[in-house]
């Protein structure tokens, strides 16, 4: 028992005054009968159904939660370009890109020879006036 | 507010088996039918605990919410024989609910609460009870805790003293004690009250 528990009814007149009984304890008798008669409404479908919920959310092993993400931002990028495959043959093709730049295959040397130029905007469209 | 964790009360039980504790046992083994056998088995009780003590039924289902999740969550951790899960759930009820009770009290002073306003035939009676009933849950707040705590087990929801130790984890005879002295401490603050709550003729 809590040594700091205190009664009001201990602050009254005096000790003998606090034993007896307060006045008004027949009412509190009657009022504390009557509360505890009250079964109050039943819960409702709605209620259980919420309460029904959160049990099988919190019911170990049984809530379907995301697989646990890589560590790092470079899951994000990874994600983002189409996961660890995509994000393999994405790199795949850069380095071809870098190789053929740096020594170009025999067999393209005629083309990469010859300079090719491409018009990306129509031929009407001028943006610097002559 | 003292926190009920797993059977920490090391409740001293007696009697049969906890039917409740062993459908605890299957939900936390992760059987949804459990899930559901528990929820409607505890959720009426815990409701009309809840009711009877804070006088207002939203609060009360917000309550029951809360201690339900509680139970939930501490199931892995439960070990059955030492605590009911019944008594264990009496305890969490009325500890949130004397919470609630009491942030209310510091929210609006006992004689701030306004009278609702009904003038349909009938409704004067109704009124008083209901005006009676808040102002039990009223007192119950500005009373000592643990006092409030014994006297709602024992007087509106009819646990025996032994019960009630298990469900404080203290002794019957403090029990007995808080009991007696919350009861005093009520009829003390509401024989101020007396002539609002219709009792002139005490």
């Amino acid at each position: 028992m809590s040594e700091t528990d205190t009664t009001r009814a201990a602050s009254g007149p005096g000790d003998a005054a606090a034993e007896e009984a307060a006045p008004g304890e027949a009412a509190l008798d009657r009022l504390l009968a009557d509360v505890a008669a009250r079964e109050g409404a039943p819960p409702g479908g709605d209620f259980l159904a919420r309460l029904e919920a959160d049990a099988l959310a919190a019911m170990p092993g049984s809530a379907p939660r995301p697989a646990p993400r890589a560590a790092g931002e470079g899951a994000g990028w990874a994600d983002l370009l189409g996961g660890w495959l995509g994000f393999g043959s994405l790199g795949v093709a850069a380095l071809t890109g870098l190789l053929i730049g740096i020594a170009p295959p025999a067999a393209l040397q005629g083309y990469l020879d010859d300079t090719v130029a491409i018009g990306l905007l129509p031929d009407d469209v001028a943006l610097v006036e002559d | 507010m003292r926190q009920a964790s797993a059977p920490d009360a090391a409740a001293p039980c007696e009697g049969a088996p906890d039917p409740h504790g062993a459908l605890l046992l299957a939900y936390a083994n992760g059987d949804a039918r459990a899930a559901r056998d528990l929820t409607l088995a505890l959720a009426p009780r815990a409701l009309s605990q809840a009711q009877r003590m804070l006088a207002d039924r939203a609060e009360a289902e917000d309550v029951v919410q809360e201690a339900l999740m509680r139970l939930w969550r501490i199931a892995p951790d439960w070990r059955q024989g030492e605590a009911r899960v019944t008594t264990w759930l009496y305890r969490v009820v009325a500890n949130l609910c004397l919470d609630r009770l009491r942030r209310r009290g510091r929210a609006a002073p006992l004689d701030a609460v306004p009278e609702p306003a009904d003038d349909a035939p009938g409704a004067a009676e109704g009124l008083l009870e209901a005006a009676r009933h808040r102002a039990l849950a009223e007192a119950l707040a500005a009373i000592p805790e643990r006092q409030a705590h014994a006297v709602a087990l024992r007087h509106l929801e009819g646990l025996g003293n032994p019960e009630i130790a298990a469900a404080m984890d203290i002794g019957v005879e403090a029990v007995e004690s808080l009991t007696a002295r919350g009861k005093r401490a009520l009829a003390a603050i509401l024989a101020e009250r007396r002539a609002e709550l219709g009792w002139t003729d005490e």
